[in-house]
């Protein structure tokens, strides 16, 4: 390593000036000196603020301000992911700077200005490319996630720390011995949570076998009016869900059309409950959910059946293989095969139903023995009502994480399976 | 010939069997839209299931009587939300897709990796954050804002493009290549003329999402009646806008939704062979 280089890293892109290649030098250099800058000005307050999440409150009713705490960390997270980059810029100047004196070392041409800049349209064109999605994500998805993921560890939220008044601190795994440990939310959690598992199995299971049934059924040789058929059960699909969610939340309710029509017709003494007790609206949930989601199962099965070759059905005739046999032994086999991926995929789907019990059975009054949760909702509702509805924000956030865990898990165990299927495929 | 009888009688059970399932799937929606043409007080007052006096007033009213719901003006925060993200999103998705389809750099499995991991939170994880960085900058209640948490969260949903990408030839770019056109020629060129079916779908995807988007749009919109999108104000029609009288408004929900549902339920038919190859074919990847 030569001297110029060693000075490099402490004057990022001198080595590469003292080598004539002007436009990355100057842009090494700007960096260090824009970087030293925000350092000076801001960056180092900031880093320190994610540390400390400030220790004056604002006084709110003497309008002195004060440390923000949750901005504090917002601008935390960002001058940390700044430094990380600077370093990042860092490492990739130096490793050049080594690049270039090994290339003038071996006698080699440099490459000038111009043939950098075409290196950008031609070889990193990738680069390009990526940078306005990337920095997208990073500013509207990562940064958010860190911050919510930062957020479990502390005791922001409700009743005691909303900034700007109040402050927060860092409390390690405490939300999360909480969430375990204190009585309302250890009672709340093991209640949706086996409700929420028993509810992604059962509905799984009908609705896919529903869609597998139905599109079966239309597929039936000689039915007409198929392409309608299909058509008009896809309806559902097809309008916007949070629109005919609301509509049958309408339709179901104590003086809704559906309890008018049964009272009238069968003089009952008062309405049928479909969305106020536990397992009613827990039910009635379960088949406007499979309302929603057998018509995908149904598209997508059907396709599938179509894919069956022909020939393999008439072998099976000539074997003399009854309808019900070719059903089990054929149809089923080669349709699941090819779903399992939708299969796990649709669980995941139903865990976290949200739209359906926020948007049909939301409504109802927080319940007995739940904390802000009333007994249809699932984990992912309960997320909700913690975090934007009532600002228990630290609470929510370590809900999330083990909603992310256990999620993360799942498709880690069907990515191994699914993987175990394909060599299976290949063995055949 | 007993065989045939037997066939036939299972065919005509069948018939019936499919009639009613599709009597059940149509039902709520034809209920749905027939009370957009209630004509009577609210809907309370109705007796059956059908109105018993049809008008056209639940529509006029959504245009005229905009005192508390401003539709006309919804549905134009809408349009424009729709226009500007449908533009931005397939975009950011299409460099995206084809970057990470054609290109091999390093990093590129770690970004896929990461784009995995990120889709395992749960959404609303991060809204809490997005809202407080909207709020450190003063940009809650604007829609542009809206528009820009759509475009620059729609390079993550590059997966199904990418499959379609994978599925391209490289020999035209390739012999195009040889012809002396760059990169960027290639692209525009070649690429996005061939990809022009997954285009459109995404595309319209984009289009239609902001109008079904309540979630998102209430958050950052919050109580600003003036820039709510249609979502956000039908919601608060079909809860009673704060009566707590959820039959207050909802033929006039009902009318507003059907005006919506009607261009994107036709949107969905016809893109439902996509739909279906996507669904099987986005978790292959």
């Amino acid at each position: 390593m030569n001297r110029q280089t060693k000075m490099s890293f402490f004057i990022m892109g001198y080595g590469h000036l003292r080598a004539k290649q002007y436009l990355k030098g100057c842009i090494y250099l700007a960096v260090q000196i824009a970087f030293m800058m925000y350092l000076v000005h801001i960056g180092f307050e900031q880093i320190v603020g994610l540390i400390t999440l400030g220790d004056k409150p604002y006084d709110v009713f003497n309008g002195i301000t004060g440390d923000h705490s949750t901005f504090m960390m917002v601008y935390g997270v960002f001058a940390w992911m700044v430094t990380a980059l600077f370093f990042v810029i860092y490492r990739v100047s130096i490793v050049d700077c080594i690049k270039v004196y090994n290339q003038i070392e071996e006698g080699k041409k440099l490459p000038t200005t111009k043939e950098i800049i075409s290196s950008l349209v031609n070889e990193k064109f990738y680069v390009t490319m990526l940078f306005l999605p990337v920095l997208g994500a990073i500013f509207f998805t990562i940064i958010p996630l860190i911050f919510m993921v930062l957020i479990a560890f502390t005791n922001f939220g409700a009743p005691n720390h909303l900034p700007p008044a109040q402050l927060i601190d860092w409390v390690g795994f405490g939300s999360f011995r909480k969430l375990f440990s204190l009585r309302v939310y250890a009672d709340t959690i093991y209640k949706i949570g086996s409700w929420n598992i028993v509810w992604a199995t059962v509905s799984t299971f009908v609705y896919y076998f529903g869609g597998v049934f139905l599109a079966v059924l239309i597929n039936r040789k000689g039915i007409k009016g198929k392409k309608f058929f299909r058509s008009s059960i896809l309806m559902s699909f097809a309008v916007p869900s949070f629109i005919s969610l609301l509509g049958l939340r309408y339709f179901f309710s104590p003086f809704g059309p559906l309890n008018k029509f049964l009272m009238g017709t069968f003089e009952l003494a008062g309405p049928i409950d479909f969305l106020v007790s536990k397992w009613s609206a827990r039910t009635t949930a379960f088949f406007v959910g499979g309302w929603l989601a057998i018509p995908t199962t149904m598209l997508l099965v059907t396709g599938i059946l179509t894919s069956i070759p022909e020939e393999v059905y008439e072998a099976a005739k000539i074997e003399g293989a009854t309808k019900l046999q070719i059903f089990h032994r054929i149809t089923l086999p080669h349709v699941i095969f090819a779903t399992t991926p939708v299969l796990i995929s649709s669980f995941m789907a139903n865990f976290n139903n949200f739209g359906l019990f926020y948007f049909f059975t939301g409504s109802r009054p927080y319940s007995d023995g739940y904390f802000l949760a009333n007994d249809s909702d699932l984990l992912i509702n309960w997320l909700y009502n913690l975090s934007l509805e009532n600002a228990y924000y630290a609470v929510a956030a370590a809900v999330g994480l083990i909603l992310f865990v256990f999620m993360a898990i799942s498709s880690l165990i069907v990515f191994t399976r699914s993987k175990s299927y394909r060599m299976e495929d290949e063995f055949r | 010939m007993i065989k045939l009888r037997r066939e036939k009688v299972i065919d005509i059970l069948v018939y019936i069997l499919i009639a009613s399932i599709v009597i059940v799937w149509l039902f709520p929606i034809i209920w749905l839209f027939a009370s957009a043409f209630n004509g009577q007080g609210t809907m309370y007052d109705q007796k059956g299931f059908f109105p018993e006096v049809w008008s056209l007033k639940n529509f006029t009213v959504l245009f005229t009587d905009t005192s508390y719901f401003y539709y006309p003006k919804w549905l134009a925060n809408t349009l424009y939300i729709a226009i500007v993200s449908c533009i931005g999103a397939t975009f950011m998705n299409t460099i995206t897709a084809y970057t990470m389809s054609r290109y091999r750099f390093k990093g590129r499995k770690t970004m896929m990796n990461i784009t995995l991991v990120i889709g395992m939170f749960p959404g609303f994880m991060s809204m809490i954050a997005i809202y407080l960085i909207l709020m450190m900058f003063d940009m809650l209640e604007n829609l542009n804002s809206l528009i820009l948490i759509y475009v620059s969260g729609a390079g993550l949903g590059f997966l199904v493009q990418k499959g379609y990408f994978d599925t391209i030839t490289t020999s035209v770019e390739e012999a195009a290549r040889i012809d002396g056109a760059n990169n960027f020629i290639v692209f525009w060129k070649i690429i996005l003329p061939m990809a022009r079916p997954i285009l459109v779908y995404t595309a319209l995807m984009a289009f239609a999402a902001p109008w079904s988007d309540f979630i998102f749009a209430k958050m950052i919109l919050g109580s600003n009646r003036e820039v709510w999108t249609v979502a956000v104000g039908l919601m608060d029609m079909a809860g009673g806008a704060g009566t707590g009288d959820i039959s207050q408004y909802f033929a006039r929900f009902a009318a507003g939704s059907m005006l919506i549902a009607i261009p994107i339920s036709g949107l969905f038919l016809v893109l439902q062979k996509y739909i279906a190859t996507n669904l099987g074919g986005a978790v292959k990847g």
